[in-house]
């Protein structure tokens, strides 16, 4: 069988352990590392004390996430309650004229959408993608938000699928201010401790809305999903 | 060199049984070949407290890759030993013998090229320029590509010679940026690059190592 | 490309044409300085880039040197999520892996997210040989593909392209309206693709990365594209090298950023997906099958090799490209290989055989400016000096260059020589006057483009005599 080739090969390639002049030199710098845990401790405290520094309070958080969405071209929206959330949707409603919005059964989602006077597609069970192509918008929830890169966690449960959140031309997510944390390795072991590893098959970092540079390194966004990426957090 | 070591006093001999010390075969592959040179370089300076090299290349070649090159072998010892006299001389200069300036004078202005053995295999790029801004009429300016490679590269420059006339090029588009009257390094090999493309272009700058330009009194 | 089938014929045809476009190298310049002052920006929000730098570097050297555990872990783990797994030996093996899969579900087109791999065991044209429609989604990808080229960079497909060239190919080959806007056009293929992804049974794609302990692959991209390929058709089936492996999902928080900084300058990427299995029980959509075929295709013998399986830490972020004198100068095609590059440079004499790729390795001054912007470290412009090594150890240099390096030898070692071949250098570039300049001067390669100093009339060595 090729499985048993393959890993046969590879256990003999590495009976001859790494040269370690190459090793060390590869490794060598002037630069002393500071001493990490073992296995995966370690790189979680990699990512907290080496990556860029977002202070340790939620307005930290929330000023960091919001320098990093201007720079994204995302849209970040910090509303006080759910009502005022509700309104802030109803405006864009009205100000890009959506008609049919893609929704999921999540209760922050529905009831911040419940009052408006549209059509729905909700990709919580059974749903067809062409209706879902002709959605104007696609709200959903996540898992959590990422102060250090300003990504929003989402996983086919958090956003109702794997297409919700990518294949309208504007994508909305809804979070609560419990809800950031400082890194993506926070971001997995909030995943972690919620599916108890049972994993959903589908995990996203989304960071601000879809863009190219394949032409001429020049920005364009919505290359292929969402032009606009909206996240409304509602402060506790 | 010799005149500027010995203007701040030092002792200096040149062992006149000197030679290379092997780069080019070792850069071309021919490793044993480029051992037997090394010997011979082992040999000649086996003597001497510090060694001064008027080159970055040369002195990477004897302090990183020698220890490659004898590892495993009885010597290795000797050369490791040997590795940590081995100073390219702007490093030695102002490292070593916390020297900055050695009074020396030119006018005009000049830009730095960095060769990339001095600058990424010793880690080499402050020194040689406290030294330049200390020299007096000298106004330094820095061209953008400063650290991209000159394109000589020992044999690749005859192998390939249309991507290492290439490289010069852009390297010359650089440096008559910044409207410099002269560009300094520290290896000789990359000054012969520079120089033969500049002076096929008839460009102005005057090509100079920077020992030539400290020993300007 | 040029027709020629020895590789080392064909990239000193292809750098003689390159090196000789100026206005093409300042275009490469031009953007990649623009890639060059972001990425420091980037790195320079870290709180500490250089270790950042090492621990990504030690979770891939983790994952190398123990890889046999990782991938039995990855592919068991993968398997028990419902995924099949594909162990291919070799590009062959791979491709009628892939094959059989389409022609089961009867598929008819097939849309493809970025993916080298699929490159490296041409995959594309398999299939449309065999008659599928072959879509790539990767809007770069879209414009080589309607080129009909190979990508010119890993990263960045079409980089070599104005925006005029890619006006002219989509008003030849997808009518499109004319205009030289990157946002119009982006927008055309967007419309083009739209349809594309409606009506495709296969999506194929790569991975960044396989995570061991959960069974999952991570892809990384800026368009959605991937997203829509992973979540659409059908069946969704990835592509990658075994050395793609890591060992835990928390590595990803580190790599994923790096990656992004090195490779783009970006602080990350629009979309970082882990995909574990197809659409589970308690889902609502996906692929109803998820196949991961995995590829050796010669990385063991890069294993194998205790020096250089470094360069299996690799992570495709491209920075090597970016910063090499060489690529900038010779741009991607030249290289006639799937990976460009140092990087492509040092792996593909493995993967393909020294014997005909040892070119790349001497085709580079050795600056090392691979090696200073690697993320994970990898000990690049030395793993060339280390092939032309294995080259001239093989006798790879042929004859003339093995004498000349046996005459090297014998002059350095004896002072005596070294001084009457200094004299006699000097009496030969008085006597070889007459011929300077043309095809027969011994030196012609270096003058036909650069002056060489008469010698100094005193050697050091005489005037340090007289000077006593
Ligand atoms: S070798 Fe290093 S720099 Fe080059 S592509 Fe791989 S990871 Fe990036």
């Amino acid at each position: 069988m090729s499985r048993d080739a393959i890993l046969g090969r590879v256990r003999e390639a590495l009976s001859v352990k790494t040269d370690p002049h190459v090793r060390e030199v590869a490794e060598k710098s002037s630069h002393s590392l500071p001493v990490l845990a073992n296995g995966p401790d370690g790189r979680t405290q990699a990512v907290k004390e080496f990556l860029p520094f977002v202070g340790d309070s939620l307005e930290d958080h929330i000023a960091a996430f919001k320098i990093l969405s201007d720079k994204l071209q995302t849209e970040f929206i910090v509303v006080p309650t759910i009502e005022a959330a509700r309104q802030a949707i109803e405006q864009m409603r009205e100000q890009h004229q959506w008609e049919r919005i893609g929704i999921h059964d999540h209760e922050l989602v529905q009831s911040c959408v419940d009052h408006l006077k549209v059509e729905f597609t909700n990709t919580s069970s059974n749903y067809s993608t062409s209706e879902l192509e002709k959605c104007d918008v696609g709200i959903s929830g996540c898992d959590a938000l990422i102060a250090q890169t300003a990504s929003a966690l989402v996983t086919n449960h958090s956003a109702g699928g794997r297409a919700l959140s990518v294949l309208p031309p504007h994508h909305v997510v809804v979070a609560e201010s419990s809800q950031m944390v400082t890194t993506m390795a926070d971001g997995f072991a909030i995943i972690r401790e919620k599916h108890n590893e049972k994993w959903p098959s589908f995990i996203s970092f989304i960071t601000g809305p879809s863009r190219t540079a394949d032409i001429e390194r020049i920005l364009v966004l919505g290359a292929h999903g969402p032009k606009k990426l909206t996240i409304i957090m509602i402060s506790a | 060199m010799v005149n500027v070591l010995e203007r701040l006093g030092h002792q200096v001999d040149y062992p006149e049984g000197q030679t290379c010390c092997g780069q080019p075969a070792f850069n071309s592959g021919y490793f044993p070949e480029a051992k037997k040179v090394a010997d011979h370089f082992l040999k000649t300076f086996a003597d001497a407290d510090l060694i001064a090299v008027p080159s970055g290349s040369c002195t990477a070649m004897i302090r990183k890759f020698y220890p490659e090159l004898y590892q495993d072998s009885p010597q290795s010892e000797v050369v490791s030993e040997l590795s940590g006299r081995v100073f390219e001389f702007t490093e030695l200069l102002v490292n070593h013998l916390d020297v900055t300036d050695v009074g020396a004078k030119l006018e005009g202005t000049a830009t730095y090229h960095d060769g990339c053995h001095g600058l990424r295999e010793l880690g080499i790029q402050d020194a040689p320029r406290k030294l330049l801004e200390n020299v007096q009429g000298l106004t330094l300016v820095e061209m953008d590509e400063a650290q991209s490679c000159c394109g000589f590269g020992g044999t690749f420059a005859i192998k390939f010679p249309q991507i290492s006339t290439a490289m010069t090029q852009v390297k010359l588009g650089s440096a008559a940026q910044t409207e410099a009257d002269y560009l300094i390094s520290g290896d000789p090999s990359c000054l012969m690059q520079i120089g033969g493309y500049f002076s096929r272009e008839k460009s102005p700058i005057q090509c100079l190592h920077i020992a030539e330009v400290l020993d300007q009194q | 490309m040029s027709q020629s089938t020895n590789p080392f014929t064909q990239f000193q045809t292809d750098a003689d044409r390159v090196t000789a476009d100026d206005d093409r190298r300042r275009f490469l310049r031009t953007s990649l300085r623009g890639y060059q002052s972001t990425r420091t920006a980037t790195q320079n929000r870290f709180l500490d880039y250089e270790s950042a730098r090492i621990a990504a570097s030690d979770a891939k050297w983790e994952a190398i040197e123990n890889l046999d555990i990782y991938l039995a872990q990855f592919a068991d783990k993968l398997e028990a999520r419902g995924a099949t797994v594909h162990w291919c030996n070799d590009s062959e093996e791979a491709r009628n892996a892939i094959l059989e899969i389409i022609k089961k579900h009867d598929a008819k087109s097939v849309i493809k997210s970025k993916c080298m791999t699929t490159e490296e065991i041409h995959l594309n044209q398999l299939l449309e040989k065999e008659g599928f429609e072959v879509v790539e989604s990767d809007l770069g990808e879209f414009i080589v593909q309607l080129r009909d080229e190979a990508p010119y960079h890993f990263v960045f497909p079409a980089m070599h392209l104005k925006k005029e060239e890619i006006n002219t190919l989509f008003q030849e080959k997808l009518k499109s309206i004319n205009t030289n806007d990157p946002e119009e056009l982006t927008m055309v293929a967007r419309e083009v693709l739209r349809q594309k992804y409606l009506s495709a049974d296969i999506g194929i794609s790569g991975a960044n990365f396989g995570v061991a302990e959960t069974g999952m692959i991570s892809i990384t991209e800026n368009e959605g594209n991937a997203r829509l390929t992973t979540a659409l058709p059908k069946v969704h089936i990835s592509l990658m090298g075994i050395e793609k492996i890591i060992p835990r999902l928390e590595d990803l928080a580190l790599l994923l950023p790096i990656l992004a900084t090195a490779g783009t300058g970006q602080h990350l990427t629009c979309y970082n997906s882990q995909l574990g299995g197809p659409r589970q029980e308690d889902e609502s959509d996906g692929p109803i099958e998820m196949h991961v075929v995995l590829l050796d295709n010669h990385r063991t013998r890069l294993l194998a090799d205790p020096e250089q399986r470094d360069a299996l830490r690799c992570i495709r972020c491209g920075a090597c490209l970016n910063v090499c004198p060489i690529f900038k100068n010779v741009g991607g095609h030249t290289y006639g290989t799937t990976y460009q590059g140092p990087i492509g440079s040092v792996i593909t004499p493995h993967l393909r055989g020294l014997k005909d790729w040892k070119h790349l390795s001497h085709s580079s001054s050795l600056c090392g400016a691979c090696t200073e912007t690697c993320p994970v470290k990898i000990d690049l412009h030395h793993h060339l000096l280390r092939n032309r090594r294995n080259a001239a150890g093989k006798g790879q240099g042929g004859i003339a260059e093995r004498l000349l390096m046996l005459g090297f030898t014998v002059v350095m070692r004896r002072p005596w020589l070294y001084r009457l071949a200094g004299s006699l250098g000097k009496v030969g570039h008085v006597l070889t006057k007459p011929i300077h300049g043309t095809r027969i001067d011994p030196f012609y390669a270096w003058k036909k483009t650069r002056d060489l100093d008469d010698p100094a009339k005193q050697s050091f060595r005489q005037y340090w005599r007289a000077r006593k």
